[in-house]
């Protein structure tokens, strides 16, 4: 577990797709000795944000692009080391249970106040994760009826495309072409699919898209 | 602005911001350049606006199910406010239909603390 030592305050790279939004969230942690602000980001954009060695990465996932798991990817490609908090206004369990599964370690939704959101930041820089608890409670209810089972909903409108057509019998570089993607970037879906799911063979991957009524 | 018996007075901002953890970003900096905020609400609500009648309502209608509905809504409420929005929607023609309904002013992502204070001002 990545655990942030704050001996001179906790890194923090603020990544918000609008700029008065930007200011406020830099200002709510500027004014907290616990947290020194070392970037200010519209986007997660891989060179920058790795640059600025961030502790934690704190992101506005409203204005970012809709693939949930590519956009936290990115944040995670570019600084392996820091531990990702969400903020969203979508009181969601579906988009909370995308957001843990891509690696985020807090789910935060936006109607809280400033001191909330230090508290809920702290607790992830202590090392543990912190969700919602208006949300947690559905992803408990979701999870208690599906036996556990991996759902198909964790999959992102991309990867349940790549999933469809693993299903059809289609190898990754038929799909690249199908899809305009590189074969890297399909190899990479089926990966994520795969982890997902819970699986290691293209076969059981088909099962579960059959299942889910994909195909 | 001079009120009638001499004092200066100043213009009365409500701020309609569903986000609470930006809110108060928001009423700091529109009363730090001089404007008197009498109010922050997560939602337009008939009675604040009667109560409160203010000159200005600044609303962030990002989040809100029906913008162009809540716009029209506030201008019929209040005719002689200035309406000042701000939203990050895809459409790019958002701020036409916006100020098609009543808005005085349409702020998009990239707006900064100067242009907030010019659509105060305009």
């Amino acid at each position: 577990m990545k655990t942030v030592v704050a001996s001179v305050g906790i890194r923090v790279a603020v990544v918000e797709s609008q700029v008065l939004f930007a200011k406020a969230l830099c200002g709510i942690f500027a004014d907290d000795d616990a947290f020194v602000v070392v970037g200010d980001y519209r986007t997660p954009a891989i060179d920058t944000l790795g640059l600025a060695e961030p502790d934690l990465v704190v992101i506005d996932l409203d204005g970012q692009p809709v693939d949930v798991a590519r956009t936290l990817g990115t944040c995670l490609e570019a600084a392996p080391k820091a531990r990702v908090c969400v903020l969203s206004m979508h009181l969601s369990p579906e988009m909370m249970q995308r957001c843990l599964t891509a690696g985020a370690e807090a789910y935060i939704v936006k109607d809280i106040s400033p001191p909330e959101l230090l508290r809920a930041v702290k607790t992830v820089a202590e090392g543990q994760s912190y969700v919602d608890p208006r949300v947690a409670g559905g992803l408990l209810r979701r999870r208690s009826q599906s036996n556990g089972k991996p759902d198909i909903m964790e999959l992102s409108a991309r990867e349940a495309e790549v999933l469809k057509l693993i299903a059809e019998g289609l190898a990754n570089k038929q799909i690249s072409a199908r899809l305009h993607l590189s074969e890297k970037t399909v190899k990479n879906h089926v990966s994520r699919i795969f982890s997902k799911l819970n699986i290691s063979a293209r076969t059981q991957a088909a099962v579960h898209a059959i299942r889910a009524g994909i195909v | 602005m001079l009120s009638t018996a001499g004092r200066r007075t100043r213009k009365r901002v409500l701020i309609i911001e569903p986000q609470a953890l930006f809110a108060p970003y928001f009423a700091d900096t529109i009363a730090t350049i001089g404007f008197d905020v009498v109010g922050v609400d997560a939602a337009p609500r008939a009675r604040t606006l009667q109560r409160l009648r203010p000159d200005i309502v600044v609303l962030d209608a990002g989040h809100l199910p029906s913008p162009l509905r809540t716009v029209r809504a506030l201008r019929a409420h209040l005719p002689g406010a200035h309406l000042v929005v701000y939203a990050p929607l895809a459409d790019e023609a958002w701020p036409l239909l916006a100020q098609g309904v009543g808005a005085d002013v349409v702020m998009g992502p990239r707006a900064d603390e100067p242009d907030l204070l010019a659509a105060l001002a305009a």
